[in-house]
């Protein structure tokens, strides 16, 4: 708990990176939208099927509309896959940044920020390229339950073992990813903390960390994990009470939705923080400092002049 | 097979086939058919290898007015004999999601004809194939007979034979371990109309035809196993050898079809003199009073709206997993549904199913259409129907599924698909001559439910009602082509509704009224030679004649254009809106390419809309049915920052919460 009121404070100090974070996500967000929102105002800007959108969603206006602006969906999905693609580049440039500065303990300045994402972005993308078969391993883990329902029950289990299992095996699927990203996270607190570059070595300081603290590294993800249920919780019921299409309820609508993407912005933040502070509570390491970041974008040892 | 098996077959047959007259249960003292093909039959079946040994006596009774020189018989299960059936040609191979195991064909194989007589006409017979030049289909054969049958007279037959199942359950029929559901399976003489056999081979976008008759039928299968059937059960009498023979009886009906399975647990019910027995999966046994209450309810309905249903009990049978290709499918006074564990009851699939099928017995087997060749009539009709009691007793709003804030009907669920291809074949066309298996599943279903459902709001449903029920009343027990209902519906609805049929069976014409453009601009004053300039006559004679909008001095011209943008002509209303609430309903006949309607008020216009009460759901574009003169920002709007929100949520990864996120703010 210790590491996650650490985390909020260290959240609350760098605010400026939850608001990066959201205009990135928003800015791309709206490119998606843009295409889609002219397709829908030629379809509907002028039919009372548009008016009756703002009061609900009307499900034979969506089938009508995929059905007569065929095309619509596969050129949104690749404009997803596209934008969604360069949003992952993206914000694994972010998290560098933000790492950097959570783990120098270094204000909040824009410069930093950006040196620290540009320093860090090719590194965590091979970080990244690397712990692909890691995640291919414990995502597998719900094959575990299809496994055990085999050798128990046979090729042709009851329906009821069938669903039962099948919730088993999200679960573990769910678990899976999360192991993963714990994995992920701490290798590379450990790569930017000691700026390492060799990144295969980076990923087996992840595990080895994860493995050797699991018990609070998982207990602090899933305390995270717990509270973005709860913001879930609490955002839904809102969104779900704006209905009716008055035009401040339709403005509303659009501040929650917002607000509800600030928070999970907030809430990334504070899972960074934390993370960093439980990994620096268990292995106190030296420090990346701003100033010392070389021309070629890795960081010299404390003392050392850029030659 | 051993011998002993075959014995006791042949001994069976002697006993109980010997005189089955004599022996037989009368369920309806007066026949309500012409009881044209009577079957009795002995079958044995072996669970291991899902084979059945059958001995079938045939009694046809030639009701033309030509003698017979020869019958015509379908052989379904040779459908799935080979990879080289016009079947599985034409299905590639995959039906209902299925396909046929490695080693899973099935067959049906005559060992032996003879007549009555005692001759044998086991090698008189000749595969052909009436529809296509595919020789290597054996689903019908052609028997010469050795004299002629005269009008009139009757003929019987016994013939023996050998089937297999496929596995798993393939098109509707077939056994996977323990289960079977034993459809289409015995050699099945064809109907003969005017002046020739109408017996068509098995395809894959087809079902069936055939001729009402009174069927017995002994099945032994192992004593632990459970057995349900098309009619009633006379008895069971348990054998040495650790089998059981149940035989069950059924009168006026053109159709047998059977299940058996040691694993059933049984739920019983009854509504309306109907007993209902329902054979539910152990792994469903929770869901059975549910399927007895979705049985109940759709007998009740079919009942109060459309006419008595004659039969004194109803079977419903739950498919084994891996067995669905058996599920949703009809057979008289049985029929299968499918559900799966942990189904909410909010999902209504088995209620949906159950309905359908129960339909059938109404549709297809109440009135003996023809599947082969006008699908509509069975299986359009009954999506109507469905459409109708689905909304009236799960409705309004999520008829069809009502779970977690999403709502399904399913009249939009029909329309779903309609849209997407309605102009690619008309309505009637023989059922494997569609442009494709998805043309025939519009036209056969989607496409009717909708016209007929657009048709009942032109008639109104009373209207409607009242020609389903003279359909039923007059047409049961007989044959009912196209032209038969259209010419009833005429009569009934005392109005001639050929210009409807026409277009919505025999063309592949579309739906579609708009609002092409919508007009509001205020009346200049009348300027120039001939008029002073105040004051405006016109103006002031149309401010008077408004006296309502006394607060008004400007008078506006709106103009509405509606368009006809398909070749389906149809009666359309249209609704023009004003801003001081005015509301003006016009009445278009729909069958010039366009209409213009001008009003001059002192109110701007709003919008216009053609079909404002939506009772056409046969028109594949609503959103072009309205035009409104402002943007409707709002709408937009909203549905936009909806997908903004989703692409944002999406984008946040990793989102462990994501797929949740996204359902619950879907709708």
């Amino acid at each position: 708990m210790n590491y996650l009121i650490d985390g909020i404070k260290s959240a609350w100090h760098n605010k400026k990176m939850i608001f990066i974070l959201y205009a990135f996500n928003l800015t791309l967000g709206i490119v998606v939208m843009l295409p889609f929102k002219t397709i829908l105002d030629n379809f509907a800007g002028h039919s009372l099927m548009g008016k009756s959108l703002a009061d609900k969603i009307d499900l034979e206006f969506v089938i009508e509309f995929f059905a007569h602006n065929q095309g619509v969906s596969s050129l949104l999905m690749s404009l997803f896959l596209l934008v969604g693609t360069m949003y992952w580049l993206g914000e694994l440039f972010l998290s560098g940044g933000a790492y950097g500065i959570l783990i120098s303990g270094q204000p909040f300045s824009s410069k930093t920020y950006w040196e620290y994402a540009g320093a860090y972005w090719w590194r965590l993308f091979r970080l990244f390229l690397w712990s692909i078969p890691i995640f291919a391993i414990l995502y597998s883990l719900q094959f575990v339950e299809t496994a055990f329902v085999r050798i128990v029950f046979g090729k042709d289990p009851y329906g009821n073992i069938l669903f039962w299992g099948s919730a088993v095996k999200t679960g573990l699927g769910y678990m899976g990813i999360m192991l993963y990203f714990l994995v992920l996270d701490y290798a590379q607190i450990f790569l930017i903390s000691n700026d390492v570059h060799k990144t295969r070595h980076a990923l087996w300081k992840g595990i080895s960390f994860v493995v050797s603290n699991f018990f609070s590294t998982f207990t602090l993800s899933l305390i995270l994990f717990l509270i973005g249920i709860i913001g879930l919780l609490t955002y839904n019921p809102i969104s779900g009470a704006l209905q009716s299409s008055g035009g401040f309820i339709v403005l509303a609508l659009l501040i929650v939705q917002q607000l509800y993407i600030v928070f999970r912005m907030l809430m990334r933040i504070v899972y960074y923080a934390s993370q960093t502070a439980l990994y620096k509570n268990k292995i106190p390491a030296p420090q990346p400092q701003a100033q010392e970041i070389a021309p070629d974008g890795s960081l010299l040892e404390p003392g050392l002049e850029t030659p | 097979m051993t011998f002993g098996r075959h014995l006791s077959i042949l001994i069976l047959g002697i006993v109980l086939l010997g005189n089955p007259a004599r022996n037989q249960p009368v369920v309806f003292p007066h026949p309500l058919s012409p009881r044209i093909a009577n079957y009795n039959i002995a079958v044995r079946y072996e669970p291991l290898q899902h084979t059945l040994d059958g001995h079938e006596t045939l009694t046809w009774r030639n009701t033309s007015m030509d003698a017979i020189h020869n019958l015509e018989f379908h052989l379904y299960l040779n459908g799935f004999r080979n990879n080289k059936s016009t079947f599985m040609r034409e299905s590639g191979g995959w039906a209902r999601g299925f396909q046929i195991d490695k080693d899973g064909w099935g067959y049906t194989n005559i060992s032996s004809i003879r007549i009555s007589s005692g001759e044998n006409l086991t090698h008189a017979y000749q595969f052909i194939q009436p529809d296509d030049t595919n020789s290597d289909d054996k689903t019908v054969i052609n028997l010469s007979l050795p004299r002629p049958i005269s009008p009139g007279d009757s003929m019987t037959l016994m013939i023996d034979f050998k089937a297999r199942l496929p596995e798993p359950p393939f098109a509707r029929s077939g056994a996977k371990e323990e289960y079977a559901l034993v459809g289409q399976w015995f050699p099945k003489i064809g109907v003969y109309q005017n002046g020739g056999w109408n017996c068509h081979q098995y395809h894959a976008n087809s079902e069936f035809f055939a001729d009402y008759g009174v069927y017995n039928v002994w099945m032994t299968v192992p004593s632990k196993n459970i057995v349900g059937a098309t009619g009633l059960e006379v008895w069971a009498n348990k054998n040495d050898d650790g089998t059981t023979t149940h035989w069950y009886h059924a009168e006026d009906v053109h159709d047998f079809a059977w299940t058996t399975s040691p694993e059933f647990v049984e739920f019983t019910g009854s509504i309306d003199n109907v007993a209902i027995r329902v054979l539910m999966q152990p792994d469903h046994r929770n869901q059975g009073i549910r399927h007895i209450e979705a049985a109940k309810t759709a007998i009740d309905y079919f009942h109060r709206w459309y006419g008595e249903f004659p039969f004194p009990n109803l079977t419903v049978v739950d498919p084994r997993r891996g067995a669905l290709g058996s599920g949703g499918m009809e057979y008289p006074t049985f029929i299968t549904a499918g559900t799966f564990y942990g189904l909410p009851r909010t999902m209504r699939i088995p209620e949906d199913v159950i309905i359908h099928e129960f339909g059938h017995n109404y549709w297809y087997f109440l009135l003996g259409s023809n599947e082969f060749e006008e699908s509509w009539m069975d299986e359009g009709i009954n999506t109507y129907t469905e459409i109708q009691i689905m909304h009236d007793a799960y409705g309004p709003e999520g008829d069809g599924i009502n779970c977690g804030g999403f709502k399904l009907n399913l009249l939009p669920y029909n329309r779903m698909g309609y849209i997407n291809s309605a102009s690619l074949d008309p309505t009637v066309k023989k059922a494997w001559e569609y442009y494709s298996g998805n043309s025939y599943g519009i036209n056969s279903y989607s496409k009717p439910g909708l016209f007929l459902t657009t048709l009942q709001n032109y008639l109104g449903t009373e209207t409607m009602r009242k020609i389903m029920r003279t359909y039923v009343d007059r047409w049961k027990f007989r044959h009912p082509t196209s032209r038969d209902f259209t010419t009833l519906a005429s009569e009934v609805a005392g109005q001639n509704l050929d210009w409807f049929f026409d277009q919505a069976l025999y063309t592949n014409a579309v739906l579609d009224y708009s609002v092409d453009k919508v007009k509001t601009v205020e009346l200049a004053h009348s300027e120039g030679f001939d008029f002073a300039r105040s004051p405006d006559k016109e103006i002031d004679s149309i401010l008077r004649t408004h006296a309502e909008d006394k607060d008004s001095l400007k008078v506006y011209r709106s103009e509405v254009n509606i368009r006809r943008l398909g070749d389906f002509k149809f009666p359309v209303e249209l609704e023009v809106a004003f801003e001081n609430g005015e509301k003006i309903r016009e009445h278009w006949d729909g069958t010039d390419l366009w209409k213009k309607y001008v009003y001059q008020k002192p109110s701007k216009l709003v919008y216009a809309t053609v079909d404002p009460d939506r009772k056409i759901p046969l028109d594949v574009n609503l959103t072009n049915n309205s035009k409104t003169v402002d943007d409707q920002t709002k709408g937009i709007d909203k549905f936009s920052f909806r997908f903004l929100f989703w692409v944002q949520v999406l984008f946040d990864q990793p989102g462990i919460l994501n797929a949740s996120t996204f359902i619950t703010n879907l709708f």
